[in-house]
């Protein structure tokens, strides 16, 4: 019983973490298309913001994932009232032509999950 | 854990990574860091600890991957060295296999001061007959000369002649020889020999052999019987006042090319 309790636990966390991995990369592309430029503590700021729940350690390791895919592209600015250099990613052009078609898709996603909850 | 150790353990665990790539995620986690205030032990609180941290950006690498990457840059070095040494080994291996197979001289060329019999390094043994060399296991240059004399000079100990029999039997050694102007019969038995100009009809019988003949622009009639053996096309003359006769196994005859 408890082995079941901790299997289903585990295999939900690790279904939880596929879907949001590509949930989260979605929510960074939105977000960086809105503010055009942004960096890893804002971007954790403006998710708690707006309800989107992650933490430090997966949105810097996905902002790299992202960085490496080419999606995103990022260099190092020194503000001059602050001293902390910050990496500010913005999107690339592969990843500004693909966002369209993401949205397309998470979209189309809504409406087939909708669909399937309408069958009778 | 203080977030200068946070940072310490991130990068040795980030260690197979590409240095740039590195650096950035490692001044990007202390940029955090100094964003988030200045509390010392931050890091750890944020992203939980530094080797799991390590395992996100790798996205599926192992975590031991600087030891493995330490390896490969040891192993990388170590064949390296390897190569090195083996082109280093076979470089100087056919030098000296060149270096030690080039003739001491042009055999070919009769002027030649290595050729001069003036000295005493030559023995002699008066020889107006016809001549039978047998080289065995031996290196030989043999020319011909107008007096009636058998005359060689060798490396190895003096070989055994026979003056009534017309034989020199030459074994394990290195010899230079002059034939008088009678017909000859030579045979080389896993040797090498240089044949330069004979001036009389000259009979070879090779086994396991190798022969260079020398024309010095003389024409030959030749007849050569080859058996598993291999040879340079020579021009025959029949009108050639003198025969090379060959007969050769699992042997080799070729033109002299110093």
């Amino acid at each position: 019983m408890i082995f079941n309790i901790l299997m289903n636990e585990d295999t939900f966390s690790k279904w939880q973490s596929q879907l949001r991995k590509g949930y989260l990369e979605l929510c960074v592309m939105i977000t960086l298309n809105q503010k055009k430029t942004s960096y890893g503590f804002e971007l954790l700021q403006l998710f708690q913001q707006a309800d989107v729940e992650v933490n430090e350690g997966t949105l810097y390791p996905l902002l790299n994932r992202m960085h490496k895919n080419g999606w995103l592209e990022s260099n190092w600015v020194t503000p001059q009232d602050s001293g902390h250099p910050r990496r500010h990613y913005e999107l690339s052009k592969a990843g500004k032509k693909l966002l369209p078609d993401m949205l397309e898709k998470n979209q189309q996603n809504q409406v087939s999950l909708k669909n399937l909850g309408e069958l009778t | 854990m203080t977030n200068t150790q946070f940072i310490a353990i991130l990068e040795k665990a980030l260690a197979n990574m590409d240095k740039q790539s590195r650096n950035d995620i490692l001044m990007e986690i202390k940029s955090h860091a100094d964003e988030s205030g200045n509390n010392d032990y931050s890091l750890l609180e944020q992203f939980g600890a530094p080797v799991e941290l390590a395992r996100q950006y790798l996205d599926g690498a192992t975590i031991t991957a600087p030891i493995v990457g330490r390896a490969t840059f040891w192993g990388k070095r170590l064949l390296l060295s390897i190569g090195v040494s083996t082109v280093f080994v076979i470089t100087v291996t056919i030098i000296s296999v060149w270096y030690l197979s080039q003739d001491d001289f042009n055999f070919a060329d009769e002027q030649s001061p290595q050729l001069q019999i003036e000295s005493a390094d030559w023995s002699t043994e008066e020889m107006s007959q016809s001549v039978e060399v047998n080289l065995e296991q031996s290196q030989a240059s043999i020319y011909w000369h107008s007096e009636d004399k058998i005359i060689w000079k060798c490396k190895g100990a003096n070989p055994k002649i026979d003056p009534t029999e017309g034989k020199l039997d030459i074994r394990h050694n290195h010899c230079l020889i002059f034939l008088p102007i009678q017909s000859a019969s030579i045979n080389i038995i896993q040797a090498s020999a240089v044949i330069v100009r004979p001036q009389a009809n000259v009979s070879l019988k090779m086994k396991q052999g190798s022969l260079r003949i020398a024309e010095n622009n003389t024409e030959y009639r030749y007849e050569i019987k080859k058996n598993r053996s291999h040879s340079d096309d020579f021009q025959t003359n029949q009108s050639a006042l003198v025969l090379i006769d060959i007969n050769a196994m699992e042997s080799t005859i070729e033109r002299y090319q110093f």
